[in-house]
């Protein structure tokens, strides 16, 4: 669910856990995205995921 | 900065291991008594000791951050959670007062009035009591026992354990020397590490880097262990080669050492004579010195039996709070033991590699990330075994 509140930079592995969509795996958001990377983390179910600044 | 003025500073590399007996009595007698007006931030700087837990982290900076925020606590670590690894059991066994200088100079560095010394061990528990019964410092000393897992010793599942807490690691986002035991800055200390830094007080930063390299001074402990006749806990300079190291233990002809421990990595057997036991030289092979553990697998041995057994122990040992480590670890483990066992689906070889890429960086400690290291190692190698697996051979049974 949080992956699809920010699918610029996230999609979900197999076990349903956020993973980043890059190759390199990089996680950074970029600032245009940022209420929609806190409103990921807000609704994270498995509280997978944590901003920082 | 005093030194009594009889004591000889010790001359060769038998540093931590100089003394006679463990009583006090014999600890003075071989090291003198604790010193007194030491400046021990600079002159831990000075003589670049780096902490001897695995990480290698400065040992100078950690003490300046705590020192910096006061009310600190010190703990002394000697969970050992790695199975490979007797140095810190062995050190409190020879030398536990060199250990309890070095917690209670640390303690007076930051102005710590409590400190901690934790191991897995009951009896080493017991022991450690009554040296610190038999001593007459200030410091409040504490001996904890923690569990026998291999997370254990991760300092801030260290700190979860002092506080009453599972102890398991927590996510990085606050550090132990900015919130710790009791939620003061606290100072984690392999217990090595404070045994240097009770000989660096007495006898100096250039006596300390009179031996190893410039890069990583001084003296550590390595436990030689597996196709060995004499396995132990060997005192060796930093820049030691390894075949020295192997020889002092009896090692038998090898395939390949295992070199940091679980979490390291194989220094195959064609590389050894020409490795030494240092950052520089161990990288190339994406090992390093670690916690010490050499661990050599004989020619009798299949290396990816043994590295499925050390997988499968890793992914046993998850502390389970996170889903990527959780999942992932387990599925690469039973993938390399399909292959150790003797399965001849090349497709496990991309399972294992895409667990590993899949289990980076996604724990709240570095679980996963150690274990990945350790089994692309494996793969990389003992990629010629893994060709015979496939081929449905083992060059284990063809060695016996």
């Amino acid at each position: 669910m949080c992956a699809d509140l920010l699918p610029e930079v996230l999609t979900r592995d197999e076990w349903g856990y956020p993973v980043s969509r890059r190759p390199d795996g990089a996680l950074d958001v970029d600032r245009s995205l940022r209420e929609h990377a806190e409103r990921a983390v807000d609704m994270c179910p498995l509280l997978a995921l944590t901003l920082v600044r | 900065m005093t030194i009594a003025p009889t004591l000889v500073a010790p001359p060769d590399t038998r540093r931590l291991f100089a003394a006679p007996g463990p009583s006090l009595a014999q600890h003075r007698e071989t090291y003198g008594d604790l010193p007194v007006d030491v400046d021990l931030p600079d002159l831990v700087e000075q003589a670049g000791l780096l902490g001897r837990g695995g990480a290698a982290f400065p040992s100078a900076r950690k003490l300046r951050t705590v020192a910096s925020r006061g009310n600190g606590v010190v703990v002394g670590n000697a969970a050992e959670g790695e199975p490979a690894s007797d140095k810190d059991r062995t050190l409190l066994t020879v030398a536990p007062h060199l250990v309890i200088d070095g917690l209670v100079l640390t303690a007076r560095a930051v102005g710590a009035r409590r400190a901690y010394l934790t191991t897995a061990r009951p009896e080493i528990a017991r022991q450690l009591r009554t040296e610190v019964r038999r001593r007459r410092d200030r410091l409040r000393i504490e001996v904890v026992e923690v569990e026998d897992r291999f997370v254990s010793g991760e300092e801030s599942a260290l700190v979860n354990a002092l506080n009453g807490r599972p102890g398991v690691p927590s996510d990085r986002l606050t550090r132990v020397w900015e919130r710790g035991v009791d939620r003061r800055p606290t100072l984690v200390h392999n217990v090595e590490t404070l045994a240097h830094v009770a000989l660096l007080a007495r006898f100096g930063a250039d006596w300390f880097r009179s031996v190893g390299t410039p890069e990583e001074p001084g003296t550590f402990l390595a436990t030689v262990g597996g196709a060995v006749s004499a396995p132990g806990v060997f005192e060796v300079p930093y820049g030691a080669s390894l075949t020295g190291l192997l020889n002092a233990a009896g090692a038998m002809p090898a395939r390949a050492v295992l070199v940091g421990g679980y979490h390291g990595a194989w220094v195959p057997g064609s590389a050894l004579d020409s490795t030494r036991m240092s950052r520089t030289s161990l990288a190339p092979h994406g090992a390093s010195v670690g916690a010490g553990v050499v661990a050599v697998l004989g020619r009798d041995r299949c290396g990816l039996v043994e590295s499925a057994g050390v997988a499968a122990y890793l992914a046993d040992q998850v502390a389970g709070q996170c889903g990527p480590c959780v999942n992932g670890l387990p599925r690469m483990s039973d993938a390399l033991s399909r292959l150790a066992d003797g399965s001849r689906d090349p497709r496990l070889v991309d399972e294992v590699q895409r667990m590993r890429r899949l289990v980076v960086g996604r724990g709240a400690c570095a679980h996963p990330d150690g274990t990945a290291r350790f089994v692309a190692s494996t793969l990389r190698v003992f990629a010629d075994e893994v060709a015979v697996h496939l081929g449905g051979g083992c060059s284990a049974a063809a060695a016996r």
